[in-house]
């Protein structure tokens, strides 16, 4: 391990906080609707250490990222409550997906508490919020939904002192389709920087 | 200028719900063109049509922006493009029944928004507690700054193509339904002087044609 270095700072940090920014790219059938990569995102966690040299950690994840993607002139078919006919709209379509997912967090981080650098792998399970959106002239079209949603992660925690330090981690996130299709499958590739808050219990 | 305000007041009221700073930047933006058809109808069979002389007004507004000066434009569009896809124009009488009706009819109605009026004051204090996703109704619990209100006027321009051959058959004459061949709506927000009102309005009578092919019955 020759990445673990020891740092300057080698007490026990039982927790840990973590508010990062966050951008992230579509993959999969969410690109049908949207195929532009949101910079606007943000993501906290916290993690509780199981062991004594810190390697195990349980925590929770919360994320946000807004999609969004503008079309002029385009035209696509719509049905209106209640109504069976099928209408053409031409028109500007703005479209917006904003997708939360809420995780339950398992990290294995590869470097004891001691060292400078500790890169980390972690897997999430749990759920997300997706809403979806479209809006063409006055009309508007919404639907949202919770998803199951899966995510594995990788990154590197930076000890800059004994109290705070910065996360680097890219994570792949999965959730599954919800409303016959109508929230689509999303998958996103995640990338945060941020800063770690540590705690001791 | 009063236009941009206008518009500068819908979005704003729109992105208090959440921090999209996107959006349409132009009245124009919100143009549409929205068609629909009975998919079961063989439209060669109405290969005659006949349009009244004027449009007809529907609005709640006295000084209602769309009106009668705007007839001939519309009416001449129409029948162009009607024209232009095979049928023919006919003025209805004893001996001669067109298979279709057009009629055009045009609605506008004015429209009511709130909005505070302290809007940098309003998110300086918002962003701080700002929840993703999160949607909030901009008059909930925030009675320290005041309330103006914002108006538009929403209009709507709408062709119906009615079928007529059941009709002067005798067929249809118990009958409380009309059987719409063909919907065009042309919606947007009433801004701007007449010659803009024109062209928009011109464009997306246009774009009701152009995105039904089926209508075509030259052959």
């Amino acid at each position: 391990m020759l990445l673990c270095l020891i740092g300057a700072v080698g007490i026990s940090k039982a927790q840990n906080l973590s508010m990062n920014y966050q951008m992230s790219i579509p993959t999969g059938s969410v690109k049908n609707f949207i195929d532009k990569a949101s910079f606007r995102g943000f993501g906290i966690n916290y993690h509780y250490f199981v062991d004594q040299e810190e390697h195990l950690s349980l925590g929770i994840d919360v994320s946000w990222n807004t999609y969004y993607n503008d079309f002029n002139d385009i035209t696509g078919k719509f049905k209106f409550k209640n109504d069976n006919n099928i209408y053409t709209i031409t028109g500007n379509q703005y479209r917006y997906v904003n997708f939360v997912p809420m995780l339950a967090q398992a990290r294995y981080s590869f470097c004891n508490n001691m060292a400078l650098f500790r890169p980390y792998v972690g897997m999430g399970v749990g759920t997300s919020w997706c809403e979806k959106r479209t809006e063409v002239g006055q009309l508007r079209s919404d639907i949202s939904r919770w998803q199951f949603a899966m995510s594995p992660e990788v990154g590197v925690t930076i000890n800059a002192s004994s109290v705070i330090g910065v996360n680097v981690g890219a994570k792949y996130v999965y959730a599954t389709q919800a409303a016959d299709g109508r929230i689509p499958e999303i998958s996103q590739f995640t990338f945060g920087v941020g800063l770690v808050i540590f705690g001791v219990e | 200028m009063k236009n941009y305000l206008i518009l500068a007041t819908l979005l704003l009221a729109a992105s208090m719900q959440s921090c999209y700073p996107e959006g349409p930047e132009y009245v124009s933006d919100m143009d549409i063109a929205m068609t629909t058809y009975d998919t079961s109808a063989d439209f060669s069979k109405y290969s005659t049509y006949s349009l009244p002389d004027t449009v007809i007004y529907f609005d709640n507004n006295s000084k209602a922006v769309l009106g009668a000066k705007f007839d001939s434009l519309i009416l001449n569009l129409v029948e162009e493009q009607f024209n232009a896809l095979g049928y023919t124009k006919v003025t209805p009488s004893d001996v001669t029944q067109p298979a279709a009706i057009v009629t055009i009819s045009a609605y506008s109605q004015d429209n009511y928004g709130y909005y505070t009026n302290n809007w940098y004051d309003y998110w300086g204090w918002y962003w701080g507690s700002l929840w993703p996703g999160y949607t909030f109704s901009p008059f909930y619990g925030w009675d320290p700054y005041g309330y103006d209100y914002y108006v538009y006027e929403d209009g709507a321009i709408i062709i119906d193509m009615i079928d007529n051959t059941k009709f002067y058959k005798g067929e249809g004459s118990n009958s409380r339904t009309l059987n719409i061949l063909w919907k065009g709506i042309v919606n947007g927000i009433i801004s701007g002087n007449s010659n803009q009102l024109m062209n928009r309005i011109s464009n997306e009578v246009e774009q009701c044609f152009n995105q039904s092919p089926y209508l075509d019955i030259n052959k």
